[in-house]
């Protein structure tokens, strides 16, 4: 027995792969994403929603193994100072579109009139509403979905919008994603979360990322 | 976890427009971003100027690509996948432009990613010839017809799995090559089927018959020394004396086609057999995985590109789970491997030997 998983004839691992072929998302895993997953800084329900995708994913799985190797690659380096100090002096260009405020919707459970037992809560800020739904099988289990009014589809369409709670010292990111179709829809664990008299859920807009 | 705080209230102080703040992030970033210059391109030079477009990269926008920095990992290893994300963009953009001339900085960017994917789809020494021309392949098809392939890049998800997976697949085309070419000689063939795997480990995977004895008594078709010698010895008898392993040392590109009405018959039914049992493999992996835990699943990707480069630790980072617990993980993926797939010969000869 190696230590590691190989010793497969290169022609039938080649062939074996094609069984494997997975399905490919268009923006892949971002470099804040893998960086977390591998500094082992996610929670459980995104660590398992990461490795679902590097398993289904080859194009993500290979950035990640590659990314693992050059991470350790990278020794102790200087930079220049003169370069440093010209860069650090130079103030940044003026934003292409200005950066949105951080928008905190406060969800409790008088928030919610739905009526409906799969609906945690539900609040509406402006031209924006968030509703927490419970999976129906899984109290620990719940879908977020924040949706903008068309109206002000412009305004927002590929944006990256957070949503967090604060936990003591630190911040719980449900869900992280584009704004498409005026939605972000994800999956999230409420576990250790208490919607209804404790935790307000934060959203923040940043710019359009390349 | 004191620092990964600070590090959070630094980023938040910088993206909400405070110039020391702006200042101190640059000076905190600029020695890892020295570092990824360094160490993604040719020379110093290269990695000055690659070092002060991507700082000013950093700074565009206000700082907009650290707005996805959220403190769940280090700044410095969010920095690092940044700028990686970053000099590949430009690098594809180039090559976009003139595949030709963006060439040399692709090749010093991807060159030892590139490397070390065909190393782990080819290990060890044996192929050590074949690698260069993998390589070689490789290079050819990202750069046949203007760089067509790398242009198809749309800056969605990340460049170097885009090049990455691109790679793979011309790579894993070349390596199905091997056995499109590589048919045993017709002589070989009538011969019984202990012959013919001591004709593979010997004659195709360069092994002493002393090793192969060895591999053939790990499959369970242990052979006595007498019927070692007696094998090798019509296999002496019947290999042709100018026979040449065909597809080893030489570019695909350079390589003869042979059309399927040079092979035998008996060559012909060989060879489907070969190709029909491989899909019933492919097969029953599609059906396989499916019912596989996310980490099964994962680790199966792991052992089917190849891993030998990879240490233990370095597993269980992938797949984040304790190193312990990956041996375990190790034990049931080829378990049910085992299960579903011991009919088909070679799959079974290479469980035995792990």
């Amino acid at each position: 027995m190696t230590d590691n998983p190989s010793s497969l004839d290169p022609t039938l691992a080649a062939a074996l792969s094609d069984g494997l072929e997975g399905s490919e998302t268009k923006d892949g895993i971002s470099p804040a994403l893998l960086a977390a997953y591998l500094d082992g800084g996610l929670e459980e329900l995104t660590r398992a929603r990461t490795a679902h995708r590097l398993a289904a994913s080859p194009s993500d799985f290979l950035n990640a193994v590659a990314a693992m190797g050059y991470l350790a690659s990278l020794s102790a380096e200087t930079a220049p100072r003169d370069l440093v100090e010209a860069l650090a002096a130079r103030r940044p260009n003026a934003p292409v579109r200005p950066l949105l405020p951080v928008e905190t919707f406060t969800l409790l459970a008088a928030a919610s009139d739905s009526g409906s037992r799969a609906v945690l809560c539900r609040s509406q800020s402006g031209i924006w509403t968030l509703e927490v739904f419970v999976a129906p099988n899984d109290a620990g289990k719940g879908y977020l979905l924040l949706s903008v009014h068309p109206d002000h589809r412009a305004t927002y369409e590929g944006r990256r919008a957070r949503v967090f709670v604060t936990l003591g010292n630190e911040e719980r990111v449900l869900a992280e994603d584009t704004v498409r179709d005026c939605e972000v829809y994800a999956d999230i664990s409420l576990a250790g979360l208490d919607l209804h008299s404790r935790d307000a859920i934060n959203v923040m807009f940043g710019p359009i990322l390349p | 976890m004191q620092q990964d705080s600070e590090d959070r209230s630094l980023v938040r102080a910088v993206l909400a427009g405070e110039p020391e703040a702006q200042a101190r992030l640059m000076r905190r970033a600029a020695d890892t971003v020295w570092a990824c210059c360094r160490r993604l391109t040719g020379d110093e030079a290269s990695a000055r100027a690659a070092c002060e477009n991507t700082l000013a990269a950093i700074q565009a926008d206000n700082f907009a690509c650290l707005w996805a920095f959220d403190g769940r990992s280090r700044l410095d290893t969010f920095l690092a996948l940044v700028v990686r994300d970053l000099l590949g963009r430009d690098v594809l953009q180039r090559v976009a432009e003139d595949a030709a001339a963006g060439w040399a900085a692709f090749e010093a960017l991807f060159g030892g990613d590139l490397r070390r994917l065909v190393q782990r789809r080819l290990p060890g020494a044996f192929w050590a010839e074949t690698r260069q021309d993998a390589y070689q392949e490789i290079c050819a098809g990202l750069l046949a017809a203007s760089g067509r392939r790398l242009s198809a890049y749309q800056g969605y998800g990340s460049p170097a799995g885009f090049v990455l997976h691109l790679a793979d697949r011309l790579l894993v085309d070349f390596i199905r090559s091997f056995r499109a070419r590589r048919r045993l000689p017709a002589a070989i063939v009538r011969l019984e089927p202990l012959d013919q795997t001591l004709f593979r480990l010997v004659w195709w995977r360069g092994m002493t018959a002393e090793a192969a004895g060895m591999v053939l008594e790990q499959q369970g078709e242990a052979a006595s020394r007498a019927e070692l010698s007696a094998a090798l010895a019509r296999l002496h008898r019947a290999v042709p004396a100018d026979y040449q392993p065909e597809t080893w040392q030489m570019a695909l590109a350079e390589a003869p086609e042979i059309p399927a009405v040079a092979l035998s018959p008996e060559a012909a039914m060989v060879a489907d057999e070969e190709n029909g049992t491989l899909a019933k493999a492919a097969e029953a992996i599609r059906e396989l995985a499916p019912g596989l835990a996310v980490a099964e699943r994962l680790y199966l990707r792991l052992l089917l590109t190849g891993a030998d480069d990879l240490s233990a630790r370095d597993i269980a980072r992938l797949m984040q789970q304790p190193v312990e617990e990956v041996y375990r993980l190790r034990q049931r993926v080829l378990k049910k491997l085992k299960e579903h797939l011991a009919d088909h010969p070679a799959i079974k000869n290479w469980l035995a030997s792990v």
